[in-house]
């Protein structure tokens, strides 16, 4: 899984895996939808 | 932070020019790009005591998966999220609801998988008291395009500093995410 990390300060962004950790801290994902297009 | 009127013939120094030019009523953060195919947007360093209030605008992000969530959780803050959601298709006269309650993160948007864009406001970053905010947002996804809003509330009095935004379904791509302060007086 990738993600893309921004820091606001430094103006750096980098597109990197993400670690286990970071994949843990992720809402949990459903498949809902507020209506089916 | 105070406002200088500048009287005719004064000079204009450039201690005067980035104290009172350069911050402007709402002023720019940050900008990310959004990667290709990604499951998180992260941006850290985004918020400080500099702001209570800030504006963040998602602009062209594209979703893998048709209408998802477009959930974004701030930093630090992983409970206390309740979003109330009004849409509507443009193909339809008729307006939808939808909510979410006590969840890891603001409902900011419906996703879609063509084009889209997301502005919100976020207010009461320092407060002990939870952050407020709003957001409006229009997609356009497999060919058929809405709107709607979103009146969003925190109970956290937890200060955060950055924010990370996901889908409830697939990943993310295109677009970028860019972040302005409302600045104080």
């Amino acid at each position: 899984m990738l993600g893309t990390f921004h820091d606001a300060i430094t103006g750096e962004t980098v597109t990197r895996e993400l670690t286990p950790d970071e994949i843990a801290e992720l809402p949990e994902p459903t498949n809902e939808t507020p209506f089916s297009n | 932070m105070a406002v200088k009127t500048f009287t005719s013939g004064e000079t204009l120094t450039a201690a005067d020019t980035n104290t009172y030019l350069a911050n402007s009523g709402l002023v720019y953060v940050s900008s990310t790009t959004v990667g290709s195919g990604v499951s998180s947007v992260t941006v850290s360093s985004a918020f400080s005591s500099t702001y209570d209030s800030y504006k963040i605008v998602i602009s062209g992000m594209k979703t893998s998966v048709s209408s998802p969530i477009v959930r974004l959780q701030l930093s630090g803050i992983t409970a206390g999220y309740f979003t109330s959601m009004v849409y509507q298709l443009a193909s339809s006269s008729t307006v939808n609801g939808y909510n979410e309650s006590s969840v890891a993160y603001f409902a900011v948007s419906i996703g879609a998988n063509e084009n889209s864009r997301i502005e919100f406001d976020l207010f009461g970053m320092n407060a002990a008291t939870g952050k407020m905010g709003n957001s409006e947002f229009a997609g356009y996804d497999n060919s058929a395009s809405y709107g709607g809003s979103t009146f969003l509330v925190n109970t956290s009095g937890a200060v955060s500093t950055g924010f990370v935004l996901s889908s409830s379904s697939g990943t993310l791509s295109n677009g970028t995410v860019t972040v302005y302060g409302y600045r104080k007086g």
